[in-house]
């Protein structure tokens, strides 16, 4: 408990300026509010699905996912004003031939991101929402009406746990988030880290339908890089990096983020930015990393 | 002590491998499957199944003289115009066609080798054929031997045997040797060792080394082969840990028959046990089981309706089967979860069916809309949905009922087969059309009687741990003994708790005298000579 108050004051301190890093980072691929949201919601669809693979699909870093986004996207057409052609299978498949790294995916994982990019698009073209209440109805009923059928049974028996989830949520009456995030989780090649990537890129970053009782209930993405800072740190003692939605890792990672932070869980996901530019797993650079203090690995080190 | 690996092998196959394994293993013997309507059953298979079912049935048919080459050949023609539809563009065949070419660990090569060996076998030479044999020419290394198609240093000795044993004419010299070379290297390091790094090729290479004439040379290092293959044989009998497959269990069985000379000794387990399936059919047709099973089933359902409090149901009968059924899928030990039975007690009282089309539609229904608030089967509760939104109650109306009931909680597969069984001994409409597909219960009074008939092979420790696994071999055999009706396998359930059961077991005392039980003169455990 010691090391909490000194931990939640540092990342609070550096906070703005990773969020603004972030923000950044998806104008310099044009996703900012200014996009019309239809778009704006297919583009971070497939940058979170980019950026959270980054490490399984062999993309690299974050240049290397925007480029990727930027080849897959370019190739296929004008996202403000084409949205239909992502809904075509010929194009999606053509422009991932285009890109660098999607190319050298395995049928599985590829026909997975086809069939993701081209459910997802058709379920945003006719979209009209104002709130993430409605957002969230709206795509859990594309998901048990439509999605639900036409998924192919490999999909469906890999899917058919978060499909059930999702069924049970919704006649219980969950939280809209909770609903949306099981929605997401429910297209081919969307995992809870995708899915939580999204939601936080959507509402704490660009600060689409953001609010205080929405970001309440955000989960924090689960990152190679962020579970790396937070053993390092000493606060998680778990080695593996397999993490299951509501699985044990999962569940603890979300209760040290609710401990820290519990109006807004997703600040802990700074720490992610920690990992990929100071505390790499090989040679880390802990003399300039402003979590020395609290730091386990570092004391052991010295 | 290898005869023992082979036996046990052996019956590991006339247990619980599929259908068309045992129809191979009875050509072997010359001796005709115990029930005539296998024949339809196998052309079903043929016809609908996919690839990777059809290239083990093409596979089979290289060993088989019998009823599976009638079978294969009566549907060759639309056999060719599927396989055509699977070949990749470099000749392979494979399941996803989808992408360039098959980015797997040699899959492709094993479907490949498989559907070869069929069509060679079958005397089909057209152009896919010659295809794909010289699509396996040009993945052959100039070492000799075949590797995965992008692990390109790794030797995958399964491939390399099975394609000498098949392209051995086909090839130059200098590779075959190269090839026969590297196979001999492999086991007879495996045999020094007495370890292998890919124990699931040690069949093939075993059976190519015999049949191209290196018997001696193996028999020579019989007590290293006896270590290393008794090492790597299951309990069960299966072939290898981590890679149950019944096809190497099966090239195993054929490469120690090969091997120690054993035909007449395999000849004669097969014709025994298929004797003795023979003789529990008659048992079971002649003394007319079914109808003993019904009266005793549909007492213990009446006296359930006595003891449950039905205020406001529709149909008393069907939660009194729905409770039986329940009560009698869950250990002595556990107490019946309420829950369940109010779920369903509520489900009766908000609908009616008269058929079982209606009831399938209502039960999802209702899964969807109230069940799924209390329940955690999320896996059910999807199938459900999604078999629903399909409208698939008209076409297949027991897999979207197995489906709904699956979804309350505390419901098991065994508490779904013994519900499905009452509601048909019942005499609900419509499920006589669907009677192909009403599968046996395996509960412990069938488990037992087949346990002691020596017709299952897995150990109780499996079983326990693992339901699913003797359900799936309870189903196999109901297939092959009952292929219109295999729910007349719980017929069986009568005779054990009559006798199996008891304190006197194989005998009951009566007032007339000893009565013994029907299956004596078959049963393995008999006591009381």
């Amino acid at each position: 408990m010691r090391k909490l108050d000194p931990l939640r004051l540092n990342i609070e301190d550096h906070e703005e300026e990773v969020i603004e890093r972030y923000s950044t980072m998806l104008q310099k691929v044009g996703l900012s509010t200014s996009r019309p949201i239809r778009s704006l919601l297919l583009g971070l669809l497939i940058i979170s699905l980019l950026d959270s693979n980054r490490w399984s699909w062999r993309i690299g870093g974050e240049d290397a996912v925007l480029e990727e986004y930027w080849l897959f996207v370019s190739h296929v057409g004008d996202i403000d004003q084409e949205l239909e052609l992502f809904s075509n299978p010929d194009y999606v498949e053509t422009a991932i031939e285009d890109t660098n790294c999607l190319v050298r995916l395995s049928d599985d994982a590829r026909s997975s991101f086809v069939s993701t990019i081209i459910c997802y698009a058709e379920f945003v073209e006719n979209l009209k929402v104002n709130k993430v209440e409605d957002y969230a109805l709206s795509i859990t009923s594309f998901v048990l009406e439509d999605l639900l059928c036409r998924l192919s049974p490999h999909d469906f028996k890999r899917k058919a746990h978060m499909l059930g989830r999702l069924l049970a949520a919704s006649r219980r009456g969950d939280s809209p988030l909770e609903m949306l995030r099981l929605a997401l989780m429910c297209f081919p090649a969307i995992t809870h880290r995708s899915a939580n990537l999204y939601l936080y890129y959507l509402i704490r970053v660009l600060g689409v339908w953001r609010s205080p009782s929405v970001v309440r209930e955000l989960h924090c993405p689960l990152d190679p890089s962020l579970l790396r800072v937070l053993r390092r740190i000493g606060m998680l003692r778990v080695r593996t990096n397999r993490t299951t939605y509501q699985g044990y890792l999962y569940r603890r990672v979300q209760d040290i983020a609710r401990t820290l932070f519990p109006e807004d869980p997703t600040k802990l996901f700074i720490l992610r930015y920690v990992g990929d530019s100071l505390c790499r797993s090989r040679r880390p650079s802990c003399e300039d990393c402003w979590l020395f203090g609290v730091c386990e690995y570092y004391l052991k080190e010295l | 002590m290898l005869l023992r690996c082979l036996r046990s092998a052996l019956h590991r196959l006339l247990t619980a491998a599929p259908l068309s394994y045992k129809i191979v293993l009875y050509s072997i013997s010359r001796s005709a499957p115990p029930s005539e309507e296998v024949f339809k059953k196998l052309s079903e298979i043929v016809r609908n199944d996919g690839l990777s079912v059809l290239a083990e049935i093409l596979h089979l048919t290289a060993y088989d003289r019998g009823l599976l080459r009638k079978v294969v050949m009566r549907s060759l023609n639309s056999i060719l115009v599927k396989l055509e539809g699977y070949q990749l563009d470099n000749g392979l065949w494979y399941e996803n066609v989808s992408y360039k070419f098959a980015t797997d660990k040699g899959v492709a090569l094993r479907l490949t080798l498989s559907i070869l060996e069929g069509l060679l076998s079958l005397g089909v030479r057209n152009k896919s054929v010659m295809r794909a044999i010289e699509a396996l020419l040009r993945l052959q290394k100039p070492e000799g031997y075949w590797s995965g198609l992008l692990r390109r240093h790794y030797i995958d000795y399964e491939v390399t045997a099975r394609a000498i044993a098949l392209l051995h004419d086909l090839m130059e010299d200098y590779r075959l040797r190269l090839g026969i070379e590297a196979l001999r290297k492999w086991i007879f390091s495996s045999l020094s060792s007495g370890r292998c790094d890919q124990p699931w090729a040690l069949p093939y290479v075993i059976l190519c080394l015999v049949r191209l004439g290196h018997e001696e040379e193996l028999k020579a290092r019989i007590i290293d082969l006896i270590e290393l293959v008794s090492r790597y044989q299951l309990a069960t009998g299966d072939w290898c840990r981590g890679y149950r497959s019944f096809m190497s269990t099966f090239i195993l069985m054929l490469a120690l028959t090969d091997l120690l000379n054993a035909h007449e000794e395999v000849v004669r387990y097969i014709e025994t046990l298929v004797e003795r399936k023979r003789k529990l059919l008659r048992t079971i047709y002649d003394r007319n089981l079914l109808e003993l099973l019904r009266h005793d089933i549909i007492r213990e359902i009446e006296d359930a309706e006595r003891l449950l409090p039905l205020n406001g149901v529709k149909n008393p009968k069907l939660l009194a089967a729905f409770s039986w059924a329940y009560k009698n899928s869950i250990p002595r030990k556990l107490m019946p979860k309420r829950e369940t039975i109010e779920l369903y007690k509520g489900y009766l009282q908000k609908y009616s069916f008269s058929s079982i089309q209606e009831h399938a539609r209502t039960l999802a229904e209702y899964v969807v809309e109230e069940v799924a608030k209390h329940t955690d089967r999320y896996e059910n509760l999807a199938l459900t949905m999604r078999l629903y939104r399909l409208n698939s109650w008209n076409e297949n109306p027991l897999a979207l009922l197995r489906a709904a009931l699956l979804s309350f909680p505390g419901v098991t597969s065994l508490c779904s087969d013994l519900y499905v069984l009452a509601l048909y001994l019942m005499g609900l409409k419509g499920l006589e059309s669907c009677s192909s597909q009403i599968q046996p219960p395996a509960d412990s009074k069938l488990l037992i009687i087949l346990r002691r008939l020596g017709m299952i092979s897995t150990p109780i420790v499996v079983a326990m741990r693992n339901y699913s696994i003797i359900r799936k071999e309870v189903m196999e055999l109901s297939k092959e003994l009952f292929p219109r009706a295999p729910f007349l396998l719980y017929s069986l359930a009568s005779i054990a708790k009559k006798w199996c059961l008891r304190r006197t077991r194989c005998v009951r005392v009566t007032r007339e005298g000893l009565l013994k039980c029907p299956l004596f003169n078959i049963c393995t455990k008999r006591r009381y000579q």
